[in-house]
């Protein structure tokens, strides 16, 4: 067929498969020189239903991530510099994406299929992690991140400590101190509490917490309740123990530590 | 299937009365839909950067109208287009007359189907994107809707191929006109794409969702939608390649360059749209790398044709500019129509190549295999795809339905100050847009998210300073866009609505004649690229669909995007 192609043509030609081929040896070199390679099959672990963090060794940290409308297990992990981590991804519902900004770590979330990429992380600081697949009302709340810092615990797990936290300042008008709020609103979002709940009154999977407390529930079991703050406690610690009528019991249990229970409880109280 | 004989090479300038209805149905349908389409386009860019903080806005949903928008610009436009273009293509070129029956039927089954599809995306019942990923559950209707709007097309293609066949026993030894080489390309290209995604939608999609099975293989549906999904982009492409070899050399004063290049082009489409899904896959569990490797490989193949076409058309053009009196290594750009009120399709034909050369670049960037992780579903993905599909392909596909609905309909072509604005600013709106996409995608933006609620709202805890500028760079651009759409609205409605002035209408199309006009017998008959592509979705898809089969990956029950409960059927209860 060559004959027919006029000189000018073949040069094009030519140009076109030189720039080819030369980014293909980009990726060659890349695959074998720098070992980078893409998600393939896994095998050796089977889709799960459970998040899990287990250290391996003194530098690697295996953390299987479990993605669900609209949270991530565990939501945060901390970690030394350093750290190897060997990272598995399922979803418990429909697709997500998992993408670890500044990293090479993009993965999509697919139930019925376990993903699977390594990272090392080398400088200090926050990794954000974002949900990029449409997964539902709540896409836009479903983040995660991993921090690393030379102080980290050796367990890799939160709850981190609330005294650590940083967190961005918000101009709400509250009569709760602006830390407060900004770490409630810091809970909310990486327990993934705004997944369900609304602060505007409108009804997603669970009550709206708006204007929460001093609320009169009908309960599933018909006994009619006033929302107290010890209400509030026990429906934290044991979400499902009671459930206001037309809602369903699928909060999951949460690791809270005490001052976290505190400072939601303050942050509902307040919700207006 | 009925055809008449005209004299040879006598192209037939008037459509049958029914025919000339259904095209003229099948251009205003989807560009009256496309008002819907381009207002949530506007939407999108406001809510990513923050200027709307809210689920929805006038009662339309984020991601409901990023459904809409989805399914009406990038599948309902694109398929209604190609059959009324095709229709009009074979007709005219072969000098044939169609079958009424079979434009009517697939019309109506177009038609039907996209109605339902929209009234379950209007009612929120469908509210699963473009991409309808299981097992985000829509409405059966959604399932049915799209279904009969692919099979539809499929009666229109069907009704071309007699007369073809026929034009071909007539002309023995002459060659097939190029446009009528791009249009059967486009619908073979079609056809083998739309079966896996028939299969999904009809076998395992709508069973589930009626529940009348209790779950579905997320990783093979998936796995099927990419199947369909990249040749998808051939056939919004093909239909603006045909428009840019066969008629863009005239529109620009000179001959095609190389004839041969033409129809070497559309046969490689042929070979090589399907084999090559798994690179939007690249991220995916359950694919082994081998196949993803092989799929990237052919995938770089496949931009051979577009760089051969890049070059023909820039000679092409060259050719147009000199024999309009340019001169010099680069003053001959100066010569070509860019606002002519004549030729003024040739603006858009010329913009929508402009914007090529980066959704172009990109592509190759996103086929890239391990550096596809760097930006695979940010916001660099829809800045790509606006530089292809809201490129080229759109910018081709309105500027032709202005002229066909002009000459179909006989009424004059009005206000062309604004007509030619418009593919100019709808050029700088996009390089805009899709640059702030860009920016943002290599920063990690998450394309598809409603930004606005969180990350770009300085309330929310999750607030990302770093998507600012370019998700308010995108806005500035998409605003653009809209302005460059309600000029385009502005002028087709008032043609729309303006007194005819020609009693007999006729159908007229620019048509190029080639420089150098190559005789090359294989390229005369599908028959050996139909072969091709069969051994290559073969080779390609078979071992990996084993794969996955064998794979035993555990079903999916129904959910609806509003809640993370699984949706109880009659099959999972």
């Amino acid at each position: 067929m060559l004959k027919y192609v006029g000189i000018e043509e073949k040069r094009v030609l030519l140009s076109a498969i030189g720039v080819l081929t030369f980014s293909a040896g980009v990726l060659a070199y890349l695959y074998w020189g720098r070992g980078l390679d893409l998600p393939g099959c896994v095998t050796d672990v089977a889709p799960y239903q459970e998040a899990s963090v287990k250290r391996l060794g003194e530098n690697q940290v295996e953390v299987r991530y479990l993605a669900k409308m609209w949270a991530y297990e565990p939501s945060e992990i901390q970690v030394k510099p350093g750290t190897e981590l060997l990272i598995y991804l399922h979803s418990a519902d429909v697709n997500h994406g998992f993408h670890i900004d500044g990293t090479n770590v993009n993965l999509m979330a697919v139930p019925g299929a376990v993903n699977f990429a390594k990272l090392k992380v080398t400088r200090e600081g926050d990794y954000p992690i974002v949900c990029h697949e449409f997964c539902g009302a709540g896409h836009q709340n479903m983040a995660a991140v991993i921090r690393v810092r030379e102080s980290a615990g050796p367990d890799a797990i939160i709850p981190v400590p609330l005294a650590q936290r940083t967190s961005p300042a918000t101009g709400e008008k509250s009569k709760l101190s602006p830390v407060v709020m900004a770490n409630a609103q810091k809970l909310l979002a990486t327990k993934g509490c705004i997944g369900c709940h609304s602060a505007d009154g409108k009804v997603l999977v669970g009550p709206s917490f708006q204007k929460i407390y001093g609320r009169a529930e009908k309960l599933t079991d018909g006994t009619e309740i006033s929302v107290t703050e010890e209400y509030l406690r026990e429906s934290i610690l044991e979400p499902n123990k009671k459930i206001v009528s037309g809602f369903q019991p699928l909060m999951p249990k949460l690791p809270l530590a005490e001052d976290e229970v505190e400072t939601l409880i303050s942050y509902l109280k307040e919700q207006k | 299937m009925s055809s008449q004989t005209l004299p040879l090479n006598q192209p037939l300038r008037q459509l049958s009365d029914t025919l000339r209805r259904v095209v003229l149905t099948e251009l205003l349908f989807p560009i009256t839909l496309l008002i819907l389409g381009i207002y949530h386009g506007l939407l999108q860019v406001l809510y990513r950067a923050g200027f709307i903080r809210a689920s929805s806005f006038l009662g339309l949903e984020y991601y409901q109208g990023l459904t809409l928008h989805g399914t009406i610009n990038a599948v309902v436009l694109t398929t209604f287009f190609a059959v009324a273009f095709g229709n009009v293509v074979v007709s005219y070129f072969l000098g044939k007359k169609l079958s009424d029956v079979a434009a009517r039927f697939s019309l109506t089954l177009m038609l039907g189907g996209t109605l339902a599809a929209a009234w379950a995306m209007l009612a929120g019942k469908a509210t699963v994107l473009y991409t309808f990923y299981p097992p985000l559950k829509a409405h059966p209707a959604f399932y049915l809707g799209v279904a009969s709007l692919i099979v539809g097309s499929w009666i229109a293609f069907f009704s071309w191929i007699p007369a073809y066949r026929s034009w071909r026993t007539e002309n023995p030894g002459k060659k097939t006109p190029l446009a009528v080489v791009g249009i059967f390309s486009t619908f073979i290209v079609w056809f083998i794409a739309t079966l896996p995604a028939a299969y999904e939608v009809l076998v395992l999609l709508l069973p589930w969702s009626l529940g009348w099975t209790p779950t579905v293989n997320v990783v093979l549906a998936r796995t099927l939608f990419w199947f369909f999904g990249h040749p998808l982009v051939y056939f919004w492409l093909l239909p603006a390649y045909t428009m840019y070899y066969a008629m863009l050399p005239k529109l620009a004063g000179g001959r095609l360059y190389s004839d041969f290049a033409g129809r070497f082009a559309f046969m490689m489409f042929v070979v090589l749209s399907a084999p090559i899904g798994f690179h939007h896959q690249y991220s995916d569990p359950g694919i082994r790398t081998a196949w993803k490797a092989l799929h990237g490989v052919l995938t770089f193949g496949v931009a051979i044709p577009s760089m051969l076409t890049a070059f023909t058309l820039a000679a092409s053009m060259e050719n147009g500019a000199r024999e309009r009196g340019g001169k010099g290594l680069f003053a001959w750009w100066g010569k070509l129509p860019y606002f002519s009120a004549n030729d003024w399709l040739f603006s858009y034909l010329f913009c929508g190549l402009i914007l090529f050369i980066f959704g172009g670049i990109t592509g190759i960037v996103n086929a890239s295999y391990q550096m596809n992780l760097v930006v695979h579903n940010t916001s660099w993905m829809p800045a790509h795809f606006h530089m292809t599909v809201a490129g080229p392909v759109f910018l081709a596909l309105i500027g032709m339905t202005l002229m066909l609905v002009s000459q179909l309909t006989g009424k004059p072509l009005g206000s062309p100050g604004l007509r030619l604005s418009v593919p100019y600013l709808w050029m700088i709106g996009i390089l805009i847009m899709s640059s702030g996409l860009f920016l943002g995608g290599v920063r990690g933006e998450p394309r598809r998210t409603n930004l606005g609620l969180t990350y770009t709202n300085h309330e929310s805890p999750l607030f990302r300073h770093e998507w600012i500028s370019s998700t308010t760079m995108a806005a500035v651009g998409g605003t653009v866009m809209t302005i460059a759409m309600l000029f385009y609205f502005i002028v087709f409605f008032r043609m729309i609505f303006s007194k005819r002035t020609v009693e007999k209408p006729e159908l007229y199309f620019p048509t190029s004649e080639p420089i150098h006009d190559e005789k090359v017998p294989v390229l005369e008959n599908f028959r050996p690229f139909l072969v091709g592509a069969v051994v290559m979705v073969i080779l390609a898809y078979v071992p990996p669909l084993v794969d996955i089969a064998r794979g035993k990956v555990p079903g999916s029950v129904p959910f609806q995007p509003d809640s993370p409960i699984p949706v109880q059927t009659s099959a999972n209860r």
